[in-house]
């Protein structure tokens, strides 16, 4: 067993031949070779090098970023991606919730809505939809013009593109509530020729349908145009009180209470008792988006605020009203008139 | 700064062509390349040419063809000179050189002035006898130690280098140790 420079099988382990590797670091090139071959590497990569070398700032800062975290796999950067986009996405739209035309993030609540919209695939439901997001974005137009940190004189073009806007919107309520009406007639052809008759009988189907509807639709005040009750022309009217002894009582009482009520309906509630003197429903609802327009080009922003306000009412019984109508008749945008249900059942 | 994120740095800044950056990794490198091919080749003059040689291969090939796909430029540089060793084998058609022949040159690098004598003769002690037992490794085998254990390259940058998986690259280390221990307890 040798000593000393030597070493035994039994008394070598890692860590002294490592040390003893280790001892061949001495070995290494002189340092006069050392500068010399510096000098002349330098001046031969400066003469191919093309031109100062500039890094910039996002680059060094994505570099430092990735190497910060270079010990995750691939995988996990593209589940961190994934999170933050989606993150980002939630938290964007949640911020654009809030934002008014001329907001920056509007751009990010239309889209948003423009999204929702074609992921509803049911044409009645779209049309709804699309007449509820153009009355809110008419809505929100009038609030904007209306607020006092709006100076409309010193932003012309953004008033006029608002002003254009408001147009726009007010017409899709209008195209959109009269695809619905067809929609419906399409659906209730002979609910829809009772109207004008007014000879159909109380108890039959079809009226119980009509009346169903005409039921469920008071429970919201209702909004008819009456030019000279007030000077907007509006007057609340409550039919509660009036619907049993509207119906079977003189055309005349009732075919008021249709024409109130039709203006809150969805275009079903065409009732029996209609006479072909009864204004047709979308043309309440075409009136009032006339008066907004109306009360919008003359400055009115409040007037047409209101205006639009209770027309989003009217919209949202509309979808409500809807709802219920699609479970209780059965019918809603696809089911027939056979499938119609004693409406009385729903007037609650 | 570790060594690891400065060679990241110093890819990162010689991928964009700075001059600079290229000579701190010569700095920084070429001592310890010398070494390898050094113990590759076994002739200190040859092994100078080389590795001056290797340097500029390099900085041309970062220039032209860019290095995007290495992770390490320590690797990149070391794996650039084991290309360049083999040209060199074939050029000289001599085959693989022993250890041997340039074990006399050890003295060369021990006579730096700063050195005392007992230190110096200690060194050279322990060198000679590993570097016995590295000359009856294995190319393959001596190549991982040369890495791993004297230069300290990451098991990672030795996989680079020979082209090889950090596992492979693993198993061979503590294979070649084991080899070494055999060889250095045979010896004695």
């Amino acid at each position: 067993m040798q000593t000393g420079a030597g070493m035994t099988r039994q008394d070598m382990n890692d860590q002294e031949l490592i040390k003893k590797l280790q001892s061949l670091k001495a070995v290494k090139p002189d340092d006069s070779w050392k500068q010399e071959t510096r000098d002349v590497l330098l001046a031969q990569i400066s003469n191919t090098a093309a031109k100062e070398v500039k890094i910039n700032i996002f680059e060094t800062a994505a570099y430092n970023f990735k190497n910060a975290f270079s010990f995750l796999p691939n995988t996990a950067w593209a589940v961190i991606c994934l999170l933050v986009i989606l993150t980002g996405g939630s938290l964007g739209v949640l911020a654009a919730k809030n934002s008014q035309p001329g907001d920056t993030l509007y751009i990010a609540k239309i889209l948003k809505d423009k999204i929702q919209l074609a992921m509803t695939l049911d044409q009645t439901d779209k049309a709804k939809l699309e007449m509820k997001l153009a009355s809110a974005q008419a809505l929100a137009i009038t609030e904007v013009l209306s607020s006092p940190s709006f100076n409309a004189a010193a932003n012309p073009k953004k008033a006029a593109e608002l002003a254009q806007n408001f147009q726009q919107e007010i017409n899709t309520v209008k195209a959109n509530y009269s695809v619905i009406n067809d929609i419906q007639k399409k659906n209730y052809p002979a609910v829809a020729a009772n109207v004008g008759t007014g000879s159909a009988a109380v108890n039959s189907d079809d009226t119980k349908v009509g009346i169903g509807n005409l039921q469920k639709a008071t429970d919201s005040k209702v909004y008819t145009v009456d030019s000279g009750r007030d000077s907007k022309g509006m007057q609340v009217y409550d039919p509660k009180a009036n619907i049993k002894s509207s119906i079977g009582s003189g055309a005349t009482s009732s075919s008021a209470v249709i024409t109130a009520l039709s203006a809150s309906s969805s275009g079903l509630g065409v009732s029996p008792e209609a006479t072909s003197s009864a204004p047709d429903a979308s043309e309440n609802i075409n009136n009032s988006l006339d008066k907004a327009s109306q009360s919008f080009n003359t400055k009115d922003f409040s007037g047409a605020k209101d205006i639009l306000n209770q027309v989003g009412k009217i919209i949202d019984n509309l979808n409500s009203g809807s709802v219920k109508g699609a479970t209780e008749v059965g019918t809603s945008s696809v089911g027939g008139k056979s499938d119609a249900v004693v409406g009385s059942s729903s007037g609650k | 700064m570790s060594k690891k994120n400065q060679d990241k740095k110093l890819l990162f800044r010689v991928k964009k062509k700075d001059t600079n950056a290229f000579i701190e990794a010569y700095d920084l490198y070429a001592d310890d390349l010398y070494r390898f091919v050094f113990f590759k080749i076994g002739r200190s003059e040859e092994a100078k040419d080389l590795t001056s040689a290797v340097f500029l291969k390099v900085w041309n090939y970062a220039q032209s063809r860019g290095l995007d796909a290495s992770k390490s430029l320590r690797a990149f540089i070391y794996k650039t000179a084991r290309n360049s060793i083999v040209d060199y084998y074939r050029q000289k058609r001599e085959g693989e050189m022993r250890l041997d022949d340039g074990e006399n040159k050890l003295l060369e690098f021990l006579a730096d002035e700063k050195q005392d004598l007992v230190k110096q003769t200690e060194t050279l002690s322990d060198m000679d006898s590993v570097m016995a037992g590295l000359d009856k490794l294995k190319e393959e085998y001596r190549e991982i130690i040369l890495l791993r254990f004297i230069d300290e390259l990451s098991f990672a940058e030795i996989a680079e280098v020979m082209g090889k998986s950090s596992g492979s690259i693993r198993i061979q280390a503590f294979r070649a140790m084991q080899a070494l221990k055999d060889l250095l307890g045979e010896n004695k």
